[in-house]
């Protein structure tokens, strides 16, 4: 048998022309059918030739490309292949172009195919395979001229459609240049080898190579002239001569070709000119060389083209006058009998349906709507189920099918299909032939439902489509009591997946879980029982959605079933990932933790399962780590358990994460992850998780525009965090203040309109590296994130003027100064700090209330940390002003009134007698003599007397009022004031004491006892 | 290697002759492995090394156990004959619907008894190896019989079966005891097929070095026949897997990858092994898409080889899922549980 070029692929149809990529892969398949290989019996190599084959057969182009790489790279490539590599790796991208989803990346790869071609055929002038090189180079042009041809049918394209069309001309004659070519030089060589001049078998199957190129190249050239004709205008003078150039030369090949063995070379080559010739309207010689494809009663590609001219006899009978309508339909009755349902699908099948279904449609057309109302009305249904089963299919005939179908109208069958009576089978096969039928109806009107012209006929056949499914639920039923040992036991297997299906479709969520559950315990490592677990994880969704929280933990055993028999029988499938991770999810809801990780195992220990779980691990940890804190006790096993729990889970997710695929929900966990490392001191992991090109926590930022902007501006939080431990560690870099103003832009657009979220994020930034301080033992160490942290901030300030972002910044590291400040020997540094938010806040000291409030923020807030952060910097007097203004307008903000107490008692410096009692007693006395600034006295006088709700500053403020008293008798120089002012200081804790026995909490009543025994020493001096 | 070359000791490996009708039921008859006509008289000594029989001139023959086939008593019962003949070619649910038809009270001999018990447990023991029946109670039952008839001609087959039934139990240390006591016959084919079996079992014990010295004495003994040289090349696989093991992967996958260069790509059942063995460092290795590449190899293109294909495929199970290819996993898993349903690899 001789190779067939371009088998599959008829192109008379013009409603099925678009699909260049499709014809060209069909090429292939043909192609591949017919390619040799030669494994000799006995080889002392790799198996490489035999290897590519197979991976071929099982349509793995893309893990044989991988295999090439990998054994050229290990030099493994036996040296009899070795000069076919590079033709191999280029046939296998051809082979695998039809297994690309992306039209992009489809280009791409035609477009290296095309280089290689050229470049492989420039440099092997004598390789045996040049040929097969050339062929398969005008395929590629071919297909390109196809796509432009399309491109030029394209209403948006309307203006360049010439342009177009001389492009793909130009293509196609290029391709048939190359085809020429092909046979040009072969011809000699095949003379050379002609007869006895072929002495050795290699020689021999270098001929019959040769020979089989040569035909395909001759079939090539004259479907070519075909194609060139196609870019002119229809009927045009050189649309009929490029057409009659193509009849003449698929006559000669026709002419030149006798035998069996050249049958199918000559059944292709007439199959062709049957569609030319129909294009130059010669209907008897197109007639006389269709019926000669078409009365071959051969399998394999013999019968696709017998399809194909029963197709192209149809319209032809649709063509003579008159037409002869029912012979028509009679002829694509009796073929589409001898099609399977698979095979119903393939595109020479749906060629031959939207044929019979022209034919049906002129011949209703053409019926009396008075006489013939039975006949037309059953016709409609006949052509409106073929239809309806082709609009399902993907394809360029959807839009020819659409029409057809709004054409003819879907109220009647809608209502006629909602009637049908429930039949009565009499054995199993009989039921599941019904039972399918109304499934795959229902399926089809589905798919109708968008081109219904009304909410009427919408209703109407929604209730069709149920009706269908319901009646296909009752005889799949009958069908399972019909059925006898001698029935095909996969069509039982089918029947009940099938019926799992319908009861999902009907709703009922309960039967479709049990069902599927069934099948997925009973048909273990099938696809079916695969897919039933899918159904049945889908039926568990719907249930668990339905019922109440309480209730919902009730359906975990069932579930967690199902996920391990998943997970056993389809290990790796989406059933089974998605199985677990409802299954880990609702553990986490129900808070059953143990189960949650357990099952987390299942899945291999990542997903987003494992992801929420080891979040939830992480936050757990730090909750306890801020108890710890707060109560100043340990890190206990548990705590580094569970942080080493959730450090496993957040890496495993990560390692496996395929950035291709991502989960935006995972993102979340790749900050947590970032934020573990960052918290450990681990900067070199950090780095990665944070910064990997492909998944790093930016990385997926960028390429997840739907993701949550907290999400998004903890990725950059963490780079900020990661610039500034770095810049803090030991030998790190300075911080680079473009470096820090880029991140915080970015970070400013992204929660755009949000500025809480920036400034929460700059907060949570602050505050962690304040922790991390604190963690810190090393004092320098400290010292120096803290000096990082007031880089950054202060790099922040000198080159925005952003409100928004200054005060974010000037608000994070004042609250991080005030942390230090209660570090002891770190005054120093919290000092900088405070220098640092002075320098932000000032800079925004000179907008006015409506800019602030423009930019979101509070101008009284904005103004109190300016004041903070003055005294925090030492410049007491201006901060003093700034209260005073403040307190002018608001006197009776507490806050105001403790931070100007607060002012005067620092700006004392336990030393200044007079602002100390100012700070005590009270200052600025106003005209009714009232003092503007309250003093800790009145202060706690206030708080004392809604000590519930104001506790804190209320002990605050009694003890400040003790200090500042003491700090007052200290600094006195009368002795006697001395002791006066010190007994007072201690009458003022005992009198808190005797309010308040518990002096507020721990932490007060222990400094409240350091200044009482300070009090009595100094006393006694 | 197969499974089937696992389970049945040599002996018995090679087909039975038909039995010919002209052989009357009233003599004893020795079939020998290398084919040709039984010899006939009455069996005058049976030990685990010899068989003699003295034919009706009263010319005694000897016979290796190594080249018995099978053995068949004066009078005994036609489904007892049949069993045997159904074992010789795993046959097993046939032989165990004959052995059930035997009356065991009417079998006229100890020697027939002592057949019919062997092969009775010496079933379960294949069938357990199949995945239809326990192990440990098929290795209880063999090991009562081997206790009771210690010098039965049927000894290293049984050493054999306990052997394998060892592994399949988890316990390669026992397997290795009873594939030592197969090796310790005195024929170099025994001798080399049990030192071969002993190391495997030792290098599922991770005794590396133990392993290698029995692989060495096979690759080191001098053999010319086809099944020996086989064997030969099948315990150096062994070896560079045990190096491999060692940490000398990559001298490991260099010197199978000459084995591949070196040999005949049509010798399924060496390159299924080679194949199998490259993957399986590659996957230790992490090395994971080429552990594909080559377990793909035996899967493409050796899956006339039942048991490394089974092998494969489980490999390849994990395998796909780990390069981001579950659909492909999947189609392992279910081709695994439908080609090999009783395969202790579906069990894993």
């Amino acid at each position: 048998m001789d190779r067939f070029p371009l088998a599959q692929c008829s192109f008379r149809n013009t409603r099925l022309r678009g699909r260049a990529i499709w014809t060209f892969s069909c090429t292939f398949l043909v192609a591949i059918a017919f390619l040799e290989f030669n494994d000799g019996p006995c080889q002392a190599e790799e198996p490489t030739k035999r290897f590519l084959e197979r991976l071929k057969q099982e349509r793995m182009f893309e893990t044989g490309l991988k295999y090439l790489e990998y054994a050229e790279k290990r030099n493994r490539l036996p040296a009899s292949f070795k000069e076919d590599l590079a033709i191999e790796r280029i046939l296998l991208q051809q082979e695998s172009l039809p297994e690309i989803k992306s039209p992009k990346l489809a280009e791409e790869r035609m477009t290296s195919i095309e280089s290689g071609l050229k470049s492989f055929i420039a440099s092997s002038s004598d390789h045996p395979r040049k040929s097969e090189a050339q062929t398969r180079l005008g395929d590629v042009l071919r297909s390109r001229a196809e796509a432009a041809m399309e491109e030029s049918k394209s209403e948006t394209n309307q203006t360049r459609a010439a342009e177009l069309k001389v492009k793909a001309r130009q293509w196609f004659l290029d391709a048939n240049k190359l085809y020429v070519s092909i046979n040009e030089e072969l011809k000699p060589v095949l003379e050379s080898l002609a007869g006895n001049r072929a002495q050795t078998e290699e020689d021999i199957q270098r001929r019959e190579k040769y020979r089989a190129d040569y035909r395909q190249a001759e079939i090539l050239q004259a479907k070519t002239l075909e194609f060139v004709s196609q870019t002119y205008d229809v009927d045009s003078q050189e649309w009929r001569s490029w057409l009659e150039n193509s009849e003449k030369k698929l006559s000669e090949i026709i002419d030149k070709t006798s035998g069996a063995k050249e049958a199918g070379r000559r059944m292709l080559s007439l199959l062709y000119r049957a569609q030319v010739q129909t294009k130059l309207k010669k209907w008897k010689e197109a007639r006389e060389s269709f019926t000669r494809v078409a009365d071959v009663n051969e399998g394999g590609i013999f019968r696709t083209w017998k399809i194909e001219s029963i197709a192209g006899l149809i319209r032809l009978d649709l063509l003579e006058s008159p037409p002869k309508f029912e012979p028509a339909i009679q002829r694509g009755v009796d073929a589409l009998k001898t099609a399977s349902n698979q095979e119903k699908s393939e595109p020479h099948w749906i060629d031959l349906q939207l044929a019979l279904a022209e034919a049906r449609i002129a011949w209703g057309n053409s019926l009396d709507e008075k006489k013939d109302d039975g006949l037309i009305r059953s016709n409609r249904r006949d052509v409106r189920e073929i239809l309806q089963y082709l609009f399902k299919i993907r394809g360029p005939h959807q839009e020819f099918v659409k029409n057809q179908l709004t054409a003819i109208g879907l109220d009647s069958v809608a209502k006629k299909e909602t009637e049908e009576k429930l039949p009565e089978p009499k054995n199993f096969e009989e039921a599941i032939a019904q039972a399918r039928t109304r499934l795959d109806r229902a399926e089809s009107s589905e798919k109708t439902l968008t081109l219904a012209k009304d909410e009427d006929s919408r209703k109407q056949i929604a209730e069709a489509i149920s009706n269908d499914r319901i009646q296909a639920i009752s005889i799949y039923q009958k069908a399972l009591r019909l059925f006898r040992d001698s029935d095909s036991r996969e069509d039982l297997l089918e029947s009940k997946y099938l019926t799992a299906y319908l009861y999902l479709r009907t709703e009922q969520y309960w039967q479709a879980l049990a069902l599927s559950q069934a099948i997925v315990r009973t048909d273990r490592g099938t696809e079916k029982s695969q897919k039933s677990g899918g159904f049945a994880l889908i039926a568990f969704t719907k249930l668990i959605a339905s019922r109440p929280e309480e209730e919902k933990s009730a359906l975990l055993p069932a579930l967690e079933s199902l996920a391990k028999n998943l997970i056993d029988s389809a290990p790796g499938s989406e059933e089974s990932k998605n199985a677990l991770e409802t299954l880990v999810k609702l553990a986490i809801i129900d808070k059953q933790y143990a189960k949650a990780v357990e099952f987390v195992k299942l899945g291999g220990n990542h997903g987003s399962g494992a992801s929420i779980l080891g979040q939830l691990f992480w936050r757990d940890y730090q909750l306890a780590l801020i108890e710890h804190k707060k109560n100043k006790t340990a890190e206990t096993e548990d705590d580094r358990r569970l942080k080493s729990q959730a450090e496993e889970l957040l890496k495993a997710t990560w390692d496996e994460l395929d950035p291709s695929k991502s989960d935006p929900a995972l993102v979340p966990g790749v900050n947590a992850l970032a934020n573990l490392y960052l918290m450990t001191d681990r900067l070199t992991d950090a780095k990665l998780v944070i910064e990997d090109p492909k998944k790093g926590a930016l990385a997926l930022v960028n390429a997840n525009e739907g993701l949550d902007k907290k999400d998004k501006l903890d990725a950059y939080k963490f780079q900020l965090q990661l610039m500034v431990q770095s810049a803090g560690s030991k030998g790190g870099d300075q911080l680079e203040a473009t470096k820090v103003a880029a991140v915080v832009d970015r970070m400013k657009s992204l929660s755009a309109g949000q500025d809480i979220l920036l400034t929460n994020a700059l907060r949570s930034l602050a505050s962690s590296i304040s922790t991390k301080i604190e963690a810190t033992k090393d004092q320098g160490e400290q010292a120096k994130l803290g000096n990082a942290l007031g880089v950054l901030v202060q790099q922040l300030v000198s080159v925005t003027s952003d409100i928004g972002i200054l005060e974010s910044a000037g608000s994070s590291v004042l609250a991080s100064a005030m942390n230090l400040a209660k570090i002891p020997g770190l005054a120093d540094q919290s000092k900088n700090l405070m220098i640092v938010a002075e320098q932000a806040y000032s800079k925004i000291a000179s907008a006015t209330d409506e800019e602030l409030k423009a930019a979101n923020r509070n101008p009284l807030e904005v103004r109190i940390r300016l004041a903070m952060s003055k005294t925090g910097a030492g410049k007491y007097e201006e901060s003093h002003k700034l209260y005073v203004d403040m307190l002018s307008k608001s006197p009776k903000n507490l806050t105001i009134q403790i931070e100007a107490a607060r002012n005067l008692q620092s700006w004392a410096g336990a030393k200044n007698v007079e602002l100390l009692k100012k700070a005590w007693a009270g200052a600025e006395p106003s005209a009714n003599k009232e003092n503007l600034i309250w003093g800790w006295n009145k202060i706690a006088q206030i708080t004392g007397g809604r000590i519930n709700d104001f506790k804190e500053s209320y002990f605050d403020a009694r003890y400040n009022l003790a200090l500042c008293i003491r700090q007052e008798g200290l600094a006195s120089q009368n002795p006697e004031s001395r002791q006066k002012l010190l007994n007072k200081s201690t009458e003022v804790i005992r009198g808190t004491r005797l309010l308040q026995p518990d002096l507020g909490t721990p932490e007060f009543k222990q400094k409240f006892e350091l200044l009482e025994t300070e009090n009595k020493q100094d006393l006694s001096r | 290697m197969s499974l089937q070359r696992l389970v049945l000791p040599t002996h018995l490996l090679i087909l039975l002759l038909c039995s010919s009708l002209s052989f009357a039921q009233d003599k004893d008859r020795v079939f020998p492995t290398k084919g040709g006509a039984a010899a006939t008289g009455k069996i005058i000594e049976r030990t685990k090394d010899k068989v003699v029989i003295e034919n009706i001139k009263g010319t005694p023959q000897n016979y290796a156990t190594n080249e018995i086939l099978r053995l068949v008593f004066d009078g005994e019962p036609p489904q007892l004959s049949r069993a045997k003949d159904n074992i010789v070619q795993a046959q097993y649910d046939q032989a165990k619907d004959e052995l059930s038809k035997v009356v065991v009270d009417t079998l006229k001999s100890e020697d027939m008894k002592e057949e019919y018990l062997f092969y009775k447990t010496y079933l379960s023991g294949a069938m357990a190896l199949r995945g239809q029946g326990d192990p440990s109670e098929a290795s209880k039952a063999l090991l009562t019989w081997a206790g009771k008839y210690r010098t039965s001609h049927n000894f290293y087959a049984a050493s054999e079966m306990l052997g394998n039934l060892a592994i399949a139990s988890g316990t390669p240390d026992q397997a290795a005891k009873f594939f030592g006591a197969f090796a310790s016959a005195p024929f170099v084919d025994y001798k080399l097929k049990g030192s071969f079996l002993q190391g495997r079992a030792l290098m599922l014990l991770k005794q590396n070095a133990e392993a290698k010295a029995k692989f060495a004495i096979v690759t080191q003994a001098k053999v010319s026949d086809p099944p020996s040289l086989k064997l030969q090349k099948l315990a150096t696989i062994a070896t560079f897997k045990c190096d491999a093991a060692d940490g000398k992967s990559e001298q490991a996958i260099l010197a199978l990858e000459k084995m591949v260069d070196e040999g005949d790509s049509t010798d399924a059942e060496l390159f299924a092994d080679l194949y199998n063995a490259i993957g399986s460092i590659h996957q230790s290795q992490n090395n994971h898409y080429e552990a594909v590449l080559s377990f793909l190899k035996t899967d493409l293109l050796y899956a006339s080889q039942a048991e490394a294909h089974a092998e494969a495929l489980y490999n390849l199970i994990q395998l796909w899922a780990k390069v981001g290819e579950p659909l492909q996993s999947t189609d392992a898993k279910s081709r695994l549980a439908k080609l090999y349903p009783t395969s202790p690899w579906v069990k894993k």
